[in-house]
């Protein structure tokens, strides 16, 4: 019952924190269910990634009713994403939990610096 | 050249979605605005629309590995819309600013720790 009230409280930080932004969710949910909930590395990029459909869904069809979305780019970039993304999953079933943690972390520190750059 | 150039860009992107679990726009769209020369509105429309078929099917490959957790996804999802509208109503009333250093120093502490750990 806790776990339950608080996953939804993550779920609830991460959506503030992309409205607010407009960064993606799984920089708060996957930490926050490993560090936190004990949950294994691999699961919990599993479940970001599916939380991830509905809200990039909803986001999508509001920039294609006011024409934001390219489709001459967006075609050959979809085409090309949905054939890294099947080698990147494969690819991580095959790395161990602890080396992907430290990926993971390796990347937040990253983005952090690209965001830092930023004017 | 140039529908060679975005595919490359699509499969580097891909690739890193699958293996972190994340939707990889902190990638496409700064590569939009400057490799392709795109607006930053569009690029962020453009890259949700990638990023949606992206994850549709990173999330079968993961669900044919074993690695999801269906109660878990409705709860955060049914969170994470609910912060996403109360976020939006409330963009306008905070500096971009502070929130951005804030969210860079919770990225840095945590993930130090996820190194670390």
């Amino acid at each position: 019952m806790i776990d339950l009230s608080f996953i939804l409280l993550i779920g609830l930080g991460a959506g503030i924190l992309s409205g607010l932004l407009g960064v993606g969710g799984g920089t708060i949910i996957i930490p926050a269910l490993v560090l936190i909930l004990g949950i294994s590395q691999h699961v919990a990029q599993g479940i970001a990634l599916a939380v991830i459909i509905p809200t990039a869904a909803v986001g999508a069809y509001s920039y294609k009713k006011r024409k934001l979305i390219d489709m001459s780019i967006g075609l050959p970039l979809a085409f090309g994403s949905v054939f890294g993304v099947v080698f990147g999953a494969i690819g991580a079933s095959y790395v161990s939990d602890n080396i992907l943690k430290k990926l993971f972390g390796l990347f937040m520190i990253v983005i952090a610096g690209t965001l830092l750059r930023k004017k | 050249m140039q529908k060679y150039k975005i595919i490359l860009i699509g499969i580097i992107t891909g690739i890193l979605s699958g293996l972190l679990g994340v939707g990889g726009g902190i990638i496409m769209t700064p590569a939009m605005v400057l490799l392709l020369n795109t607006s930053q509105h569009k690029a962020h429309g453009t890259s949700l629309f990638v990023i949606t078929w992206t994850a549709i099917i990173g999330v079968f490959v993961y669900w044919i590995r074993g690695s999801i957790e269906v109660n878990y996804v409705f709860l955060l999802v049914f969170g994470s819309i609910s912060g996403a509208i109360i976020g939006s109503s409330f963009a306008a009333k905070m500096s971009e600013r502070t929130l951005r250093l804030s969210y860079c120093g919770f990225l840095i502490f945590v993930g130090f720790r996820m190194i670390m750990g």
